[in-house]
């Protein structure tokens, strides 16, 4: 259990190694070999999240992705799902804010009908009209069940005060009742025509491959691929003005709990403090059983279950925000003692045992990030997303130790704002003479 | 696949020790099953397992409160606990040159665990928040009508995290008692997989483990719930956004040697878009999702057949759905090539799962607490031995509707 040397092991041993090459239409391709286990892994990422929709249509892109694989050119709904249960494997498409994408996971001897699918899903969808008001309908349930719940409302709410209208981070990815309601198969096809393409494109491989075989395999698949994008694929996001600070209330019939929201917007991942931010971050509201938060609100009032903070640092600044569930009777105590522990971190800042700990954190469970393919492939993705080199694992540990006391409670009091400037949202049972 | 072997060892105390080595990675996952859960409980005291699961992580003489907090993750390590019906289980999954740590704690959580009253008093608190937490969710109201509605006898009936009344009057000396009859080396079970010397690790846990004292055996469950003697049906009307179906079949435990087919009659119904149910039911209009399947516990448990409704489908459309595509596997049987398909898929993903050390860790737990890590081990070639007819019969003998409770989640208005 000594220091110096074993975390010296602990680093050698996290490494990755991240092999990179380019198909000859542009598409980026990221690979991690691992032979230790008979599966594969494959992601494919491009710039068609729910950043580029509008208002009217909310949850476009969200329903684009996920319409990709409900039928091609050459095979039907039936016949994709036939053909990945019979190989036991997984295709799933989905988006995001920024990305949408294409990802597969599969036996080592499934290799190339799984990149055959992900390349025919995402060159030749064809948004068959009966299978998509299928999909619809069925978003629609979800998004139905999803306003009936307190912890989806209150995030649905908090971003609507915290983000100005025409901002792309205020629309819920999924969209709302009424405008997914109007949403057709024609708009499917139309989005993707206009924003699917190798432009800004990456793949993730992470798992029993060999690099060259597979850059072969999947040049063939997709380097003709040139699917034209008429929009724009740098994915800026604009500052948001800032917000009106406050008490918001939603009132949703039969519930027990109320689900809580505080917080702001906060940083990009570009700032520079965003390390900083970050360690800040862990220690108020993550670290061990929900850091300094769980310490107090959890542990020594006992008012919570879950209670915790999350920094959501993108393109665009993300929300830095606190969640808890409460019995309605402790929604006010419960934001006492988050404005408190609030205070005293921008007050006083973490402490050098905090920071120490955090560091150690840090740096020792990135190897456990790299237990599993998936977990690889989330790795590499954020590194090719956020373009933070192929050695960024490598110089991780060196990011983590270089933090200071100074720099982190300077983050701190710099980026998380004081209690009387934040939203504040509850949802869940009506309460009388509510008070923030 | 090449694994290592599971070897099985035994300390004086009754302590059962598996491990695996694996050098996948350089990390350990250490877990400690305790054969304890909801199964164990009596009314008045619904939910004491689970809240005896919080109680334990508060703090012992040697690591006072936080402190195991601490030590994990300034050793890279990711810690937690959860309780079901026939277990209680801790695991800490760590960089393995820090092994020591994680087999310190859970030794030190097994016999120096604290219960100090005001901890319990606080906990109360937690408690009851994580139960409201569920209840904020239509499905836990009709999971736990359809249990309560499925065993009059047995304590599956109960909810793991406990009926309200039970958490507000469970008192500090019943949690004690709990776990001092439960927490023992000789009701326990440690699991060890990951890059490891399996002579060190024993020496590790026997230095520990070693010098905790053999508990007094346990109370045997005893009770056996009576066979079902016609459909039982509940509904549950709250507020809510749509309706949901949820069907439920008693079916053996999990040594019994139907259970395989079972697993295979559940994926055969709901694994993938191409199966039977997603077919009918989503794809033919009816629903959002639709899930089958049954468990792997102890004594005998339930088949579950679940559907969301489409919010304009009307209830009895859907219940006869579901029960047509039940007789119809039943009246026309299952050809070979889909029993291969649902096969495939089981048998791809057995090799994900068993990607990483912590899920191995977490399977042969599973295994050995609802009968033997043996069955995990056996587990792809006992899927082989399933002929189609055999998932045929399971269905006539279990999915029957003597045997069957049918519960409703309807909502008492419509949702914006």
């Amino acid at each position: 259990m000594t220091d110096a040397t074993t975390d010296g092991t602990a680093r050698r041993r996290s490494r990755l190694e991240i092999r990179r090459a380019t198909l000859s239409n542009g598409i980026a391709v990221l690979v991690s070999e691992n032979r230790s286990h008979p599966t594969v892994v494959l992601r494919l990422s491009l710039r068609a999240g729910s950043i580029l929709d509008d208002v009217e249509r909310a949850g476009l892109a969200t329903l684009t992705a996920s319409g990709l694989t409900r039928g091609t050119q050459s095979r039907s709904f039936a016949e994709i799902n036939e053909t990945i249960d019979s190989a036991g494997m997984s295709l799933g498409a989905s988006a995001g804010r920024h990305v949408a994408g294409v990802s597969a996971r599969c036996l080592r001897e499934d290799l190339d009908l799984a990149i055959e699918l992900v390349a025919d899903v995402l060159r030749h969808p064809v948004f068959p009209e009966a299978e998509i008001e299928q999909l619809r309908a069925q978003v629609l349930t979800g998004l139905r069940q999803a306003d009936d719940d307190t912890g989806s409302v209150a995030d649905r709410t908090f971003r609507e005060h915290v983000y100005a209208e025409g901002h792309p981070y205020r629309l819920r990815s999924h969209g709302y009742q009424q405008t997914v309601d109007r949403l057709r198969a024609s708009d499917l096809g139309a989005f993707h025509a206009d924003n699917y393409g190798p432009a800004g494109a990456y793949l993730v491989v992470a798992g029993d491959v060999a690099f060259d075989d597979l850059i072969a395999r999947l040049e063939a698949a997709l380097g003709d691929w040139n699917g034209r994008q008429v929009r724009g694929v740098d994915g800026a996001v604009p500052e948001s003005p800032p917000p009106v600070p406050g008490l918001f209330e939603v009132a949703l019939a039969g519930k027990t709990q109320s689900d809580l929201v505080l917080g702001r917007p906060a940083i990009r991942r570009s700032d520079p403090d965003y390390h900083a931010l970050r360690m800040a971050n862990l220690i108020f509201g993550r670290l061990g059983m929900m850091g300094r938060l769980g310490d107090t609100v959890r542990e020594e009032k006992g008012l919570a279950y879950s209670v915790y903070s999350e920094l959501d640092a993108g393109v665009g600044a993300g929300p830095w925000a606190v969640r808890a569930g409460v019995n309605p009777a402790n929604v006010d105590a419960a934001f006492r003692g988050i404005q408190e522990e609030l205070e005293r971190l921008r007050a006083g800042g973490v402490t050098a045992a905090e920071l120490e700990r955090g560091q150690r954190y840090s740096t020792g469970t990135l190897v456990l990030q790299l237990e599993t393919n998936d977990g690889v492939a989330g790795v590499i993705q954020d590194i090719e997303f956020f373009g933070l080199g192929l050695d960024y694992i490598d110089r991780y540990p060196g990011i983590v130790e270089g933090l200071t006391l100074d720099s982190v409670n300077a983050a701190a009091a710099r980026h998380l704002p004081p209690y009387e400037e934040t939203v504040r949202v509850v949802a869940g049972p009506a309460r009388d003479g509510a008070a923030g | 696949m090449n694994r290592e072997p599971v070897q099985e060892h035994q300390l004086a105390n009754g302590l059962t020790v598996l491990t695996r080595e694996a050098r996948l990675a350089p990390i350990i996952s250490f877990w400690v099953w305790y054969r304890v859960g909801s199964r164990n409980e009596v009314p008045g005291i619904t939910g004491i397992s689970h809240w005896s699961e919080h109680m334990v992580f508060k703090g012992t003489p040697r690591f006072p409160k936080g402190e195991a907090d601490r030590q994990v993750a300034m050793h890279g390590g990711t810690r937690n606990g959860f309780t079901w019906l026939d277990y209680t289980a801790y695991y800490e999954t760590m960089p393995s040159e820090h092994a020591a740590v994680a087999v310190a704690i859970e030794a030190d959580r097994m016999g120096g665990s604290l219960f100090k009253p005001d901890e319990v008093a606080s906990e109360r608190g937690v408690i009851i928040s994580e139960r409201e937490g569920n209840e904020n969710h239509p499905g836990f109201y009709l999971g736990e009508e359809l249990t309560a509605a499925a065993f009059k006898a047995h304590p599956y009936g109960q909810p793991v995290v406990g009926f309200k009344s039970d958490l507000q009057a469970i008192s500090r000396e019943d949690l004690w008692r709990h776990f001092k009859r439960y927490y023992a080396p000789n009701n326990a079970v440690a699991v060890a997989v990951g890059d490891f010397d399996t002579g060190d690790l024993l020496e590790l846990v026997d230095r520990e483990f070693g010098a905790i004292p053999r508990g007094e055996e346990p109370p045997p469950v005893r009770v056996v719930e009576p066979p079902q003697e016609g459909e039982r049906r509940v509904t549950v009307r709250r507020p809510g956004p749509v309706p949901q179906l949820s069907i439920a079949y008693h079916v053996p435990g999990a040594t019994h040697p139907d259970t395989l087919a079972l697993w295979l009659l559940g994926s055969v119904l709901s694994a993938g878009r191409s199966s039977r149910l997603y077919k009918s039911l989503v794809v033919g209009g009816l629903a959002s999702n639709a899930g089958a399947g049954s468990a792997m516990t102890h004594d005998p448990y339930l088949f579950r057949i679940s559907a969301t409704a489409r919010p304009e489908v009307e209830p009895e459309r859907l219940e006869a759905a579901a029960f047509a595509e039940v007789q119809r596997l039943i009246d026309d049987g299952l050809p070979e090539a889909e029993l291969a398909k649902v096969r495939r898929q089981l048998r791809a993903g057995h090799v994900f799962s068993t990607e990483g050390v912590s899920s191995q860790a977490r399977y042969l737990g599973q295994y050995e607490l609802a009968g033997s890590w043996r069955n995990f081990e056996t587990y792809l070639d006992e899927l082989d031995r399933v002929r189609p007819e055999d998932v045929v019969r399971v269905a006539a003998q279990y999915l029957t509707e003597s045997n069957r409770t049918v519960g409703w989640f309807l909502p008492t208005r419509t949702a914006r």
